[in-house]
């Protein structure tokens, strides 16, 4: 069943009880809320993810309430448990959507799965991934909701899921953080986008999350192989430049941006130099969306006809 | 008659690493991972180069001179064998590679 198929209410009072095993991806999360306001953002969000009845083993029991007592005296404030310990610090009940995001966030990078991962925001075109791997502030995410708004399929804004036994790029779909200027530039790019409300005053700023399409909600059991890896900056007032980047360089990228790569030990070393091997790597200047986009879009097309004609 | 340096004779190179080396060569850099230590290094092509021939089983430091040289295209003079002595004090350091002293 899908949340979508669940009444406001149903819904409210099934988190607030045995909470829902949430599907995102490869990952489902045990997740029960005690806010109503909160149930109604998952739902608005999460409309198009499935919830698995009968639930089966989980990456991580989840819990967000209302906190009471002597903090909840400095403003009603709501705390994240997962798996019965406190995690993150309290923010105000008006941010409590945010809390949900890294709480999940967190449930994937400590999953039992252990995938390899990277920070890059992944997305599939004919059959073939796209890597933007980059540190928070570079553009990363307002780039890949650009995207995803001209048809390339969302894999994730934040994380390169990798399966140690293919190596191939495990899909999890979810809303795509967007920062402070980001939040307007893509309402002008793309009017139709779904975007949350605005969440001001987080530690990184204003944060308003676009909600994943739900074709690639559906398509989340389908991987793809990696073929194109694109290292993004933004830098205002740049032309758009994409300049090749030599292999042991896109290596050190990779790496740098890996979140579990040393603890993975040679299986770690053999996804990431089959990632290099198989992939067209890339740096890209830009400070035009639309431009940006057009570019990687051709570029994307030749590295498919030349995979296709090898 | 020997012709190599006096601090060729009886150094012997190995791998330390009881298991083998992986090994990729892209565009003249060599990325290895060692399995003993689970750290990976980038290499520039000359310290690949004589990580790679010691893998390829070119333990006399006078072997590996000589490939050296032939791989620089100079003379295998003092000014390369101090270059080689700083390769292999790094491949050293790094717990690649460890030698053995013979007779």
């Amino acid at each position: 069943m899908l949340i979508q198929d669940y009444s406001s209410e149903h819904l409210t009072a099934r988190l607030r009880g045995e909470g829902i095993y949430l599907v995102t991806g490869a990952f489902t999360v045990h997740l029960r809320i005690d806010l109503p306001h909160l149930a109604r953002e998952l739902g608005t969000m999460y409309g198009a993810y499935r919830i698995e009845d009968p639930p089966g083993i989980c990456d991580a029991h989840a819990h967000i309430a209302r906190l009471g007592g002597v903090r909840g005296l400095l403003g009603p404030r709501v705390q994240a448990w997962a798996d019965g310990e406190r995690i993150f610090e309290p923010v105000p009940v008006v941010r409590a959507y945010t809390l949900l995001e890294s709480l999940l966030n967190w449930a994937i990078a400590t999953s039992d799965l252990a995938p390899m991962l990277v920070h890059s925001a992944v997305l599939e075109r004919d059959g073939h991934a796209l890597l933007l791997p980059a540190a928070s502030g570079s553009g990363k995410s307002t780039l890949c909701a650009a995207l995803v708004c001209r048809g390339w399929r969302l894999f994730s804004d934040e994380m390169a899921v990798f399966d140690l036994v293919s190596g191939e790029l495990l899909p999890n779909p979810r809303p795509v953080s967007l920062k402070n200027r980001s939040i307007e530039v893509i309402r002008a790019f793309a009017p139709d986008a779904h975007l949350s409300p605005v969440y001001h005053g987080t530690p990184k700023g204003d944060i308003a999350y676009m909600r994943a399409p739900a074709q690639a909600v559906a398509r989340a059991n389908q991987s793809a192989r990696p073929g194109l890896v694109i290292a993004p900056t933004y830098q205002a007032g740049a032309n758009t430049t994409l300049a090749p980047l030599e292999k042991a360089q896109g290596f050190r990228l990779l790496t740098d941006n890996a979140v579990n790569y040393a603890s993975l030990l040679r299986t770690g070393f053999d996804i990431m130099t089959d990632l290099v091997e198989r992939s067209a790597l890339y740096t890209l200047t830009y400070s035009d969306l639309d431009d940006a986009v057009e570019r990687i879009g051709r570029l994307h097309a030749e590295v498919v006809a030349a995979s296709e004609s090898a | 008659m020997d012709t190599s340096a006096p601090s060729d004779r009886g150094v012997l190179w190995k791998i330390a690493a009881a298991a083998p080396l992986p090994m990729r060569c892209w565009d003249g850099d060599y990325v290895v991972y060692n399995p003993s230590s689970g750290d990976t290094h980038v290499l520039d092509i000359v310290t690949g180069e004589v990580l790679k021939a010691i893998v390829a089983g070119a333990t006399l430091r006078a072997e590996l001179r000589a490939r050296f040289a032939a791989f620089l295209e100079v003379p295998a003079d003092a000014r390369l064998d101090a270059q080689l002595d700083v390769v292999l004090a790094a491949l050293e350091g790094i717990g690649l590679i460890e030698q053995q002293h013979g007779c």
